[in-house]
């Protein structure tokens, strides 16, 4: 899944906050108001300004509104600028801190009950799904055949156990799936290896307009053919009996068992779908750990525990999300269980004085925001160019002086957590008189087309963002380079990335399973839909192709760590940070932790009374 | 009643349908030039084969030339009140009308409660400025609000949430509520903050407005003669005065109705209110066009409605006005 710059929890802390400078400003601003009225008093000014009288409440409105999408993200951005004057204040600031927590509990939290704060999912069918918020709900609600347990390993979930894939005779390669007998749906309804397979039809189907089908469900014999309409069944997708599914791939690959974990693989009920196929996924009848019983747009959901779940049920009887609101208020307030720390709040949170820093857990998560060339466009074509921006970047002044630990610095493509990930590995070091002499050695240097250089990013705000700005100082001063950031709309963004538009760009990619394919592959494969750098290299290919397929799981490792590092070293991408949840929960809450990527894990949760 | 009343009625009348076709034409070519293509949104982040996007674009009701789809699009407006699907909200499937109901619900209330207070709090300030024009009460007054008015609404809704949850902690301890520094769902004293925070800025023009419109009526002649007559100050305050000057009131009351739907995007998006000042600026962010459209026509459209019915109003309103030809 393609992320933004700033993680999803970032976007939680634009909301009021109160520490020491607010409550000074507050005292500041009321004297002032009282010294203008007096001002204003005693000069007893008589005149009558007819015109700014007619200041109507619409008007005023209108007004407002055309200048607050500038103002509120200005006002974002500003926020994260202060991060570092914020570390100075903290320590002030967290002395009272202890009076905030102190709050009358506003919503008492009911027997069983584990109250979290998340974003409004934005489709719960998991044929639609391509988003973290409505993902971490659709895990919970739904299930499929596998799943990735706590440790990232693939572990049966409605199937008995993970199958061993038989090769046949033409190369393919034939799972055979044995759903268990207790599985049901949320309705009591058994579940039966039929269900699967029009499941997955139903997800692949023309119609159903999937964007993760083609991709996820693709490996399978006859897929391709089906999604594009050409065939009246996914071949590969056999019912054996009831309970036994065999599903065949074109080529043995280790990703598959993957894909079949990812919510386009999850199986839905056919009667409900196909009763009110726009509007099912209101209340859907999955057969996850959980049913969503209430769903109020804008406000929240309610999860309630299915107590006939085929595994372990939920320790929980209910799980309350809700989406409005910055979450550490409610947390301090004592209305939610856990939350999420953005940006502004994390040096409070950090803070060993601060009451909340007992509360916190961070941990890594598998997905990393790089810069990245499209290397068929000049100047990037030329490696020089490359790398010189590459070497000119200080990794260590950002994550001290901007991220502030935040974030985890990437040195390397493939995140913490896989086993291609080297911690070790530091690739291309700061560097500024390296750096200019690459650039002098570059077959562009002093031609205009370096006068012009233009980073991309997503985004609509004032500035382009703390890290962004220092890295655009960072060449000033090293290479002598004034680039132009400019940012697009996201969805803009996109499209535009998509037809080689822009020629060097900043994005985020969060990994959908835990495999460097999921990266490496999707990434830089020169047929790769995902490959927006325009990679085209045929050895690249060769040994990516040789990862993809093979079953030796060092030698695959081996095979992703040499290509990051090749990627690394040619500057395609410069990785910039791994993203990292930072999260507060309740001493009474166990069995929580903050997972590295979406799994359903809600259910091992459980609430001391 | 004259006779030219009512042709005036009747053109005004007509006219508010052919405004609202203006209006929902132009917003509807303004947010598909916009740039964006509303697959993107559809298709999330995932690269996505051109043939499928067709298809989307077809699902969708994309396909077609621009007098195809805005005919679809009024001809559902109309015969099923029907605004169009989300583009971004799709499974389950919600309607633009679904997604804006509730929202508009929230910020409603708050408006309401701000318009009542503005309008309660504003004309007595205004009456007061005027009464004491010349005394220091006057500028004191107006010039303390006037400094609301200037400051910007992000710094008020954190002056105004210090102030509330913190400073005055004591004071809601002992009223036995608290007062929530986020919007809180279910908890009446959410709606404080917000409120207060859009009360105050506005009350200063409200009270000015009022009290040029007193002054300009104090000084009139029938004022001067019932005073001749012998009549107390405070009857012809409220029996001359005060019923003259609230007329030009009456117009920035109807349009200020019209902005109870409208939410503050700032203050909504600061305290988490789910208003549809807040939605709107996600939407718009999101390119989620019908959601930006459908709002705007609504907008628009009771724009359009409460100045013809403001017009016709007067009629009623001030024996005065006659819009006939005659005098023409």
């Amino acid at each position: 899944m393609t992320v933004r710059l700033w993680n999803a929890t970032a976007q939680l802390a634009g909301t009021i906050r109160l520490n020491q400078p607010t409550r000074l400003m507050a005292a500041a601003l009321v004297v002032m108001a009282l010294a203008g009225a007096a001002l204003v008093a005693c000069g007893g000014d008589d005149s009558e300004d007819q015109g700014a009288a007619q200041t109507t409440r619409s008007e005023r409105q209108q007004s407002q509104e055309q200048q607050a999408q500038e103002s509120s993200q200005a006002d974002e951005r500003e926020e994260r600028q202060s991060t570092v004057q914020q570390q100075e204040r903290s320590q002030q600031a967290s002395g009272d801190q202890s009076t905030q927590v102190e709050t009358v509990e506003v919503a008492p939290r009911e027997s069983g009950e584990f109250r979290i704060a998340r974003s409004e999912p934005i489709n719960l069918d998991p044929a639609q799904i391509t988003d973290v918020d409505s993902a971490v709900i659709a895990v919970e609600v739904f299930g499929g055949l596998l799943v990735l347990n706590r440790n990232l390993a693939i572990a049966p979930d409605l199937a008995e156990s993970v199958p061993q894939g038989i090769a046949n005779s033409d190369g393919t390669v034939t799972y055979t799936f044995t759903i268990r007998r207790n599985a049901t749906f949320h309705d009591g309804k058994r579940i039966r290896a039929q269900d699967f397979k029009w499941s997955l039809e139903r997800h692949a189907h023309p119609e159903t307009l999937s964007p993760t089908a083609p991709d996820f469900l693709g490996d399978i014999v006859g897929a391709r053919e089906y999604v594009r309409g050409r065939a009246d069944e996914i071949v590969g997708i056999q019912v054996v009996d009831d309970l036994t599914l065999s599903i065949t791939i074109e080529r043995a690959t280790p990703v598959f068992l993957y894909k079949m974990t990812f919510p386009t693989a999850f199986v839905v009920d056919r009667e409900q779908v196909e009763d009110d196929p726009e509007r099912w996924a209101l209340a859907p009848n999955g057969t996850g750990p959980f049913r969503l019983t209430e769903w109020t747009l804008g406000e929240g959901l309610v999860l309630e525990r299915f107590d006939d779940y085929h595994l372990e049920p939920a320790k929980v009887k209910k799980v309350s999300i809700r989406f409005a609101g910055g979450s550490l208020e409610q947390f301090e307030n004592d209305e939610v269980d856990q939350a999420f720390v953005g940006i502004n709040d994390i040096e409070r949170v950090r803070d060993p004085a601060s009451d909340l820093n007992q509360y916190y857990v961070t941990r890594t998560e598998l997905s990393v925001f790089y810069l990245a060339f499209n290397v068929s466009q000049p100047p990037f074509d030329d490696p020089l160019v490359r790398q010189a921006l590459a070497y000119a970047i200080d990794k260590t002044t950002i994550q001290e002086e901007v991220l502030t630990g935040l974030l985890k610095t990437a040195h390397q493509i493939v995140p913490p957590g896989l086993a291609a990930h080297d911690a070790d590995y530091r690739g291309i070091i700061f560097d500024p008189e390296l750096a200019a002499e690459l650039l002098a050695q570059s077959r562009y240097a002093g031609t205009p087309l370096l006068d012009e250089l233009r980073l991309t990013i997503p985004g609509a705000g004032a500035t382009p963002g703390p890290t962004i700005e220092a890295i655009q100082d960072m060449w000033r001063v090293h290479l002598g380079l004034e680039v132009e950031i400019q940012q697009v709309e996201f969805a803009s963004f996109i499209s535009e990335l998509d037809r080689g538009l822009y020629g060097f760009f900043s994005l985020g990619w969060s990994l959908d399973y835990p495999d460097p394919h999921n990266v490496i592959d999707y990434k830089f494969h020169s047929a790769s839909l995902g490959n927006d750098v325009q990679l085209d290299d045929a050895d690249v290919d060769a040994r990516l192709e040789e990862a993809r397929y093979s079953l030796d799981q060092e030698l695959r490792t081996a095979i992703y760590r040499e290509l990051d590092r090749h990627l690394v070293e040619e500057a395609i991408w410069i990785p910039l940070y791994y993203s990292v949840a930072n999260e507060v929960v309740k001493p009474y809450v166990r069995g929580y932790e903050p997972s590295r990527m979406v799994i359903p894990h809600l259910r091992y949760v459980s609430i001391d009374e | 009643m004259s006779s030219g009343a009512l042709p005036f009625l009747t053109r005004r009348l007509l006219l508010v349908p052919l405004l609202v076709f203006v209006v929902m034409a132009m917003t509807y070519a303004l947010t598909h030039v916009a740039p964006g293509d509303p697959v993107r949104i559809i298709a999330g982040a995932r690269e996505i084969e051109p043939q499928r996007a067709q298809e989307i674009r077809v699902e969708f009701g994309l396909e077609g030339s621009y007098v195809q789809r805005f005919g679809r699009y009024v001809w559902g407006a109309i015969s099923r009140g029907d605004l169009g699907p989300s583009y971004y909200y799709r499974s389950p499937k919600r309607s633009v009308q679904e997604l804006l109901g509730d929202r508009i619900w929230v910020s409603a209330q708050i408006n309401l409660i701000v318009l009542a207070l503005i309008f309660g709090l504003g004309i007595p300030i205004g009456v007061y400025a005027a009464v004491h024009r010349g005394r220091w009460q006057d500028p004191a007054l107006i010039g303390f609000l006037k400094v609301f008015d200037s400051i910007p609404s992000p710094i008020l809704i954190v002056v105004t949430a210090a102030l509330f949850v913190d400073g005055l902690r004591a004071l809601f301890d002992w009223l036995g509520f608290n007062v929530p520094n986020v919007w809180t769902p279910d908890d009446p004293a959410s709606f404080i903050i917000p409120v207060v925070a859009l009360t105050l800025p506005s009350l200063g023009g409200i009270g000015r407005f009022v009290r040029v419109s007193v002054l300009s009526t104090i000084d009139d002649d029938y004022v001067r003669t019932a005073r001749a007559k012998g009549l107390g100050d405070r009857r012809i305050l409220y029996g001359h005065v005060l019923r003259n000057a609230m007329l030009p009131l009456s117009t920035s009351f109807g349009l200020a109705i019209v902005g109870v739907i409208g939410g503050s995007i700032v203050i909504e998006t600061r305290y988490g209110v789910p208003g549809v000042g807040a939605f709107m600026f996600e939407s718009i962010n999101q390119r989620d066009f019908n959601v930006v459209l459908g709002f705007t026509i609504l907008t628009a459209t009771l724009f359009i409605v409460a100045n013809a019915l403001i017009d016709v109003a007067y009629i009623f309103i001030d024996p005065r006005i006659r819009y006939t030809e005659r005098h023409a």
